[in-house]
């Protein structure tokens, strides 16, 4: 299967600035799966994929937060691994749209874990651009104290284009043959896949706000909803 | 005698986007927070050694909320050039202010964006991009950016306004209050939603409104055991395999 090169660049630049915003700078958010998926998908051509795996991955990682030292999953990058491999598998291979998005949905999760692995790993290296801070600021050099810092922010960035580019390139070798001995002529409806997801994604957000003192609120939203559904 | 004009803090306030950029597990955000104050050591100090120092007391250990760390910026630069202005005989006040910001600010912060806000915002992005596509994530995008950008300000230009006083300024009740406000709001509209949804998509096909909570109920108990987040996802693909071969 060929993939151009310009793509490989383009994945590899994506893949560094979603590293960034996840936590080195900015967290604007335009690293979550609801910005960052349709743009890939508009970049290469099916923004449509684009926008349904924004749509079901957004939820599934809120709840390990990127707070202190914790350890949590990469599901920024490895919803945008899911994304460039289900449109380039879509585009250059036949085989059936909802197996191929359940097969790279199961691989994103391993990359966003694998992941989580080199973020401590990155962490731990830049202890080295610390020591070195320090060598500067006892010299009073106040340039190259801030240089430490922006090599620590090139750092995040290439971890994240590395991390990108290599599952992307995992997933290339791997998946089409692993697609090739599944059963694909049963059909697995993309509406499915969708619904099961976005219940995660719900299950998530019960978990977030759901608690005894406002239950009541839900059924109260429940019932407002189904009136409207009803009467609309 | 110097002072900070609004051009430094407008420097810190572009700096402070890359504060976490070298997080490490030794003092965790101490260069970043280095890295964003050298506009006010450019400003306030010129000998060699007090710039020394400078450095040295802003490299010691900082953690927090990275958009919270906004209000200890201000204050900080605040510290700083008072300290100069009123002839402190020794620094310790700043760092130990410094320190003692790190857990409020990293509490209220995270509770406030990363458990409440983001959470939020990310349901109505994907309840708006169901429904109507691409507006979902302009939504998602602008609002919670809108809060987000206004604190950061924000905080630098108080954080600067009270020096010391900023402690008054954080108290975690005054954020409670928003953060339950929010949570009322999150929960009333996934309520509309589930119920809206669960008419009007699941309850023609009894087979997807089965499959839509045995997932959704599996994902909150499971989540709730402090299980890892693979575990509902592959729960949820395997139902959809096993429904597809049914």
């Amino acid at each position: 299967m060929g993939i151009m090169i310009w793509k490989l660049i383009a994945v590899f630049l994506i893949g560094g600035i979603v590293g960034l915003d996840t936590t080195a700078a900015w967290q604007m958010l335009f690293s979550h799966p609801l910005i960052s998926c349709p743009s890939v998908g508009w970049l290469f051509g099916d923004l449509q994929t684009g926008l349904f795996m924004g749509l079901i991955l957004e939820l599934l990682w809120l709840k390990d937060l990127p707070v202190g030292g914790a350890r949590f999953p990469e599901g920024n990058i490895g919803s945008l691994v899911t994304t460039f491999l289900a449109i380039t598998l879509k585009q250059n291979t036949t085989f059936p749209e909802g197996w191929i998005v359940l097969v790279v949905l199961i691989f994103g999760v391993m990359v966003a874990y694998g992941g989580s692995q080199s973020i401590a790993l990155m962490r731990t290296n830049n202890i080295i651009l610390i020591r070195k801070a320090d060598r500067f600021a006892d010299q009073g050099k106040s340039r190259k104290v801030a240089c430490m810092h922006l090599l620590g922010v090139l750092h995040a960035f290439i971890h994240g284009a590395l991390l990108t580019t290599m599952s992307v390139g995992v997933g290339l070798v791997l998946l089409p043959p692993l697609l090739n001995i599944l059963p694909t002529n049963i059909t697995i409806p993309l509406q499915n896949i969708k619904l099961s997801l976005l219940a995660v994604g719900f299950g998530v957000m019960a978990y977030f706000f759901l608690s005894r003192r406002n239950w009541i609120y839900l059924i109260f939203g429940i019932g407002i909803g189904g009136f409207l559904a009803l009467t609309i | 005698m110097r002072r900070l004009s609004r051009v430094d803090l407008f420097k810190i306030f572009l700096r402070a986007y890359y504060i976490q950029g070298s997080w490490n597990y030794e003092r965790m955000l101490n260069l970043g927070f280095c890295f964003c104050l050298i506009p006010v050591m450019k400003k306030l100090f010129s000998q060699p050694e007090e710039r020394i120092s400078f450095l040295k007391r802003h490299l010691q250990y900082f953690n927090s909320h990275p958009y919270f760390a906004s209000f200890a910026l201000g204050a900080t630069a605040k510290l700083e050039e008072q300290a100069l202005i009123e002839k402190w005989p020794d620094y310790r006040p700043v760092t130990v202010f410094k320190e003692r910001l790190c857990g409020p600010l990293g509490a209220i912060g995270d509770r406030l964006f990363w458990g409440m806000l983001k959470p939020f915002v990310a349901m109505l992005g994907v309840i708006f991009t169901l429904q109507w596509g691409l507006v979902g994530p302009a939504i998602f995008f602008i609002i919670y950016n809108a809060p987000h950008i206004y604190l950061r300000y924000f905080g630098i230009m108080r954080g600067y306004e009270l020096g010391f006083d900023i402690v008054r300024e954080l108290s975690k009740r005054k954020y409670e209050r928003y953060i339950h406000t929010i949570s009322v709001l999150a929960i009333l509209i996934f309520g509309v939603f589930l119920g809206w949804f669960t008419i009007d998509k699941l309850y023609p096909t009894v087979r997807l409104m089965l499959q839509f909570f045995l997932v959704a109920l599996a994902t909150f108990f499971m989540l709730k055991k402090e299980l890892p987040m693979f575990l509902p996802i592959m729960f949820g693909l395997v139902l959809v395999l096993i429904f597809s071969m049914a």
